[in-house]
């Protein structure tokens, strides 16, 4: 199996309709190529009416793992557990893929022989707020690694190998401690250690903003949380 | 810049196309010949002699050479050698010179990213000025890039023809730039910024915009909008998902990281300069002549002796000012926060930077002695923080506003972050209970609070001229008063005892502050108070001749310059205000009750005119009571104690804790 697309579920209800939908329209152009690919929906203290039309719509096609951790890291790395594929393609239960999304960045990546996770050249946010963001490349010159540690220069709707994510699992976010940013701090780890973030041309994700739930993003944002990207919170203080 | 020999010759500076340099002569080598050569070609020379000035290793002789026939928008190679009258080579040095420099320095200064550069090329703390001089007379000949836009490689790759080898490729640049052929890299071209933003059509210093503002505004500049092909998937998509706005009015509004400033480089900067050593940082908001401000120069001494001075930085963090030096020793490791984070920084901009500056270098503790900025870290960032390091602090006292209403540091931060401190250290016993009575705290909150008095300085214990001499010999009563014209120390009190007492003299030392009445005495208005203004040591204010240090104040800690009063064995005045009374007291000196009685004041600094004998005593019994308690040790191992035992760190794999 070359793809395992994860599709991290909540409460979305019809809302994940056209995210499926654009997920079975990436797996159809990707299958052009010769690309297998799996659909694997966690569905983490969800909900009768999202379950039901993420039912309807996999039939048998896909794997529907039923999760109650609450947390969208846990959720990842639950995925990253059961998937097959050599690759994984991570999506949230409201949001959508464009067509050529799977193909290019599988392609891009079969070419590199280091270890690299891909990421589209641009968002197309809709909802709330409306605006296109460009990625950045990390082997452009404008990539600039100290503004990572202030602003997150990429989603979390990324592309890798299994074996990436296994080897950097994302951290549980702690949001009455102060910790959230889960992908945050999975960029920024990642890229300490000699991962490459790379920005595959002439593709796009389209991110809702502003949902009738607040997405964990959203409430990671009205508290002040950080991301956990200092090695000072990755030690343990003995007395 | 090549040197055989640095001692015998310097070249100082080249400026408008002048090269002037130093070269010393000897006994040994009273005659030297000075070679200038520009290219490789010999092409100016000049002997100096020991008759032409005083041979002295203290005093090279200075010379100067009008650079000619340089190629002026290219690199020269100037070298200047030294040799002796018989022709041997005794010391040379060489550098790089392009006379359009100088002509571009302002456009040169308007791309120029100092946070970037420094964070890229230099091994310093960053300083715009030095930063600059180092880019025009070295990183500009080595290719070093001014900001992230432009790219010497990119722009040498693609415009060979144009620069060749030894042109300078940002020089071509900025000559050209308005002619808008030429990108400044991969990522900046000022055709496709004029193009996507026609308003700056007008502009010509397109990249010096980019840097200083257009990035920051998210304008674009390399890429003019969208593909087709993209455009007509969003067209797809919005068929799945109809919420999706079609994107035609927005395809050349594209926002794209990064957006620089030089906050952003700051914690990289602090840390490949200091590295992974550090221990211990304490913030202050500046060093000016306050008490507060020298508390926090001993704790930075306390924290040094415990740690050592490499180990501890002192960030002055509000405001860049540092007027009293000499109460840091020289060893000791500063930062300037709101240099190190650029003109112009927001009060917010310099708590993230502190926050990620905290981040990079992870000390094992932070301690804050009346910093707005820490204290707001504090408060945003205090529940991370405190789960990884230690957070101290050190208050003093309430302050009041003009409806005698609780303000300052205490209410604004102790009741929020209290949860976040390992302890609160204040400098003296009453502020506990009015804490207690007032907030109520938790026991475990309590158990955070300790007092720890302020050391004083190691001063002699001085006589003072005294009372039984009669007026004749030792003429009028002298009192000495030294603070701060504050509206906390009630400077209009001071003014209505000195009038209340004709007959004495009020010698008067201070700093300007927020109470008016400061002015007048400044100005001499006052018949029998002599304004002496600032002093910078106790040796300055000839103790000796006073009868009594006045103090006076509406609301207070205990003021370091009572403690050290008392500590020379001087006679004090003061109010029972804040710790005063656990400081002047019956026994140590000449408290009086209420901090606005004129009267009590007269009355009281009657009673030290006339009572030498228990004035001696009440002097010896102050001096005991500063040695025991206000010490250094004391204060050292009580900071030393409340850190506790060292804390092991072991590093945790680096993976989810959530398995």
């Amino acid at each position: 199996m070359n793809i395992t697309c994860v599709i991290t579920a909540h409460r979305e209800q019809h809302l994940i309709y056209p995210t499926l939908k654009s997920v079975f329209r990436a797996v159809e152009y990707a299958k052009k190529f010769g690309i297998t690919s799996e659909i694997l929906v966690t569905l983490d203290n969800s909900d009768t009416v999202t379950r039901e039309i993420v039912e309807r719509e996999l039939l048998s096609t896909g794997v529907i793992e039923s999760i109650s951790y609450g947390d969208l890291a846990l959720s990842r790395n639950h995925a990253v557990k059961q998937a097959k594929g050599t690759y994984l393609a991570f999506l949230d239960g409201d949001d959508l893929w464009g067509e050529n999304w799977l193909a290019n960045a599988f392609f891009l990546s079969e070419s590199r022989e280091d270890e690299i996770v891909c990421h589209p050249q641009y968002c197309i946010y809709f909802g709330q707020t409306q605006y296109i963001f460009e990625h950045v490349d990390m082997e452009s010159p404008q990539f600039v690694r100290e503004f990572l540690n202030n602003t997150n220069y990429w989603t979390a709707l990324s592309f890798g190998k299994k074996s990436t994510y296994e080897k950097f699992s994302y951290k549980k976010n702690e949001i009455d401690k102060g910790f959230g940013y889960e992908d945050w701090t999975w960029n920024v780890e990642t890229v300490e250690q000699g991962i490459i973030h790379k920005i595959i041309p002439g593709t796009m994700h389209a991110i809702r903003r502003g949902k009738t739930d607040p997405s964990l993003l959203d409430k990671t944002n009205m508290r002040t949380t950080v991301p956990r990207i200092y090695p000072m919170y990755c030690q343990t203080r003995v007395a | 810049m090549k040197k055989i020999n640095s001692k015998l010759l310097t070249i100082s500076e080249i400026e408008s196309s002048v090269l002037y340099g130093k070269a010393e002569i000897s006994e040994t080598n009273p005659t030297l010949k000075i070679e200038l050569h520009v290219n490789g070609k010999l092409t100016k020379s000049l002997i100096v002699n020991s008759t032409d000035s005083e041979p002295s290793d203290l005093n090279p002789t200075s010379f100067e050479f009008e650079l000619t026939d340089l190629e002026v928008w290219l690199t020269n190679e100037i070298e200047i050698r030294v040799e002796s009258d018989d022709n041997d080579v005794l010391a040379s040095a060489s550098v790089q010179y392009c006379p359009k420099i100088e002509e571009f320095s302002d456009q040169l200064r308007n791309i120029f990213d100092t946070g970037y550069y420094v964070s890229r090329f230099m091994h310093s703390l960053p300083n715009t000025e030095i930063a600059f001089e180092h880019y025009l007379t070295r990183g500009i000949y080595q290719d070093a890039n001014p900001n992230i836009w432009f790219s010497n490689r990119y722009f040498r790759e693609h415009y060979c023809d144009l620069i060749g080898k030894r042109a300078i490729p940002i020089l071509v640049y900025l000559d050209r730039e308005s002619q808008r052929k030429y990108s400044a890299s991969e990522i900046f071209s000022p055709k496709h910024y004029v193009e996507a933003n026609p308003d700056l059509a007008g502009i010509h210093a397109l990249l010096a915009h980019y840097v200083q503002h257009g990035h920051n505004e998210g304008r674009n500049c390399s890429q003019v909008e969208l593909q087709e092909e993209l455009i007509s998937e969003v067209g797809n998509l919005i068929e799945i998902e109809p919420l999706i706005e079609p994107i035609e009015s927005n395809r050349t509004r594209i926002v794209k990281y990064p957006f620089l400033k030089q906050s952003i480089f700051a914690p990289s900067i602090a840390k490949k300069y200091f590295g992974s050593e550090i221990k211990a940082i304490v913030c202050t908001p500046f060093i000016s002549v306050g008490g507060a401000d020298l508390v926090s120069t001993y704790v930075l001494k306390a924290l040094q002796k415990k740690y050592s001075e490499s180990n501890v930085i002192f960030i002055v963090t509000d405001q860049s000012r540092i007027e009293r030096p000499d109460w840091i020793s020289s060893g000791s490791e500063i930062i300037d926060l709101p240099q190190l984070c650029g003109d112009g920084s927001s009060a917010n901009a310099r708590m993230d930077t502190l926050y990620h500056v905290i981040g990079e270098l992870n000390p094992e503790l932070i301690f804050n002695v009346n910093s707005h900025v820490a204290w707001d870290l504090y408060r945003k960032f205090g529940k991370q923080l405190s789960s990884a390091i230690d957070l101290y602090a050190y208050l003093f006292c309430f302050d009041f506003n003009q409806h005698n209403k609780r303000v300052g540091y205490i209410p604004a931060y102790l009741p929020t972050c209290i949860g976040y401190l390992k302890k609160v250290f204040f400098d003296n016993k009453q502020i506990l209970d009015e804490l207690r009575t007032l907030y109520g705290f938790s026991s475990s909150n309590l158990e955070r609070l300790q007092t720890l008095y302020i050391p004083s300085e190691d001063l002699d214990s001085i006589s003072t001229i005294h009372r039984s001499l009669p007026e004749s010999e030792r003429g009028k009563r002298k009192v000495l008063w030294a603070g701060r014209f504050a509206k906390q120390k009630r400077v209009d009190i001071l003014i209505r005892i000195s009038q209340a007492m004709p007959d004495v003299q009020f010698d008067v030392y201070g700093t300007e502050g927020n109470a008016e009445e400061g002015r007048g005495i400044v100005e001499n208005n006052y018949a029998n108070i002599n304004y002496k203004g600032t002093f910078s040591s106790y040796n300055d204010l000839a103790i000796h001749e006073y009868d009594a240090y006045l103090y006076t104040s509406q609301w207070d800690g205990i003021p370091s310059i009572l403690i050290n009063m008392m500590r020379m064995g001087v006679p004090i005045c003061a109010p029972e205000v804040g710790g005063i009374p656990e400081l002047v007291f019956k026994d140590t000196g000449w408290p009086v009750k209420k901090y606005d009685d004129v009267q009590e004041f007269e009355t009281t600094l009657r009673r030290i005119f006339s009572s030498r004998e228990i004035g001696k005593q009440k002097s010896r019994l102050g001096i005991k009571h500063v040695k025991a308690r206000h010490q250094w040790d004391l204060f050292n191992e009580t900071i030393a104690t409340a850190l506790g035992e060292k804390v092991q760190i072991s590093d945790i794999a680096i993976a989810s804790n959530a398995r």
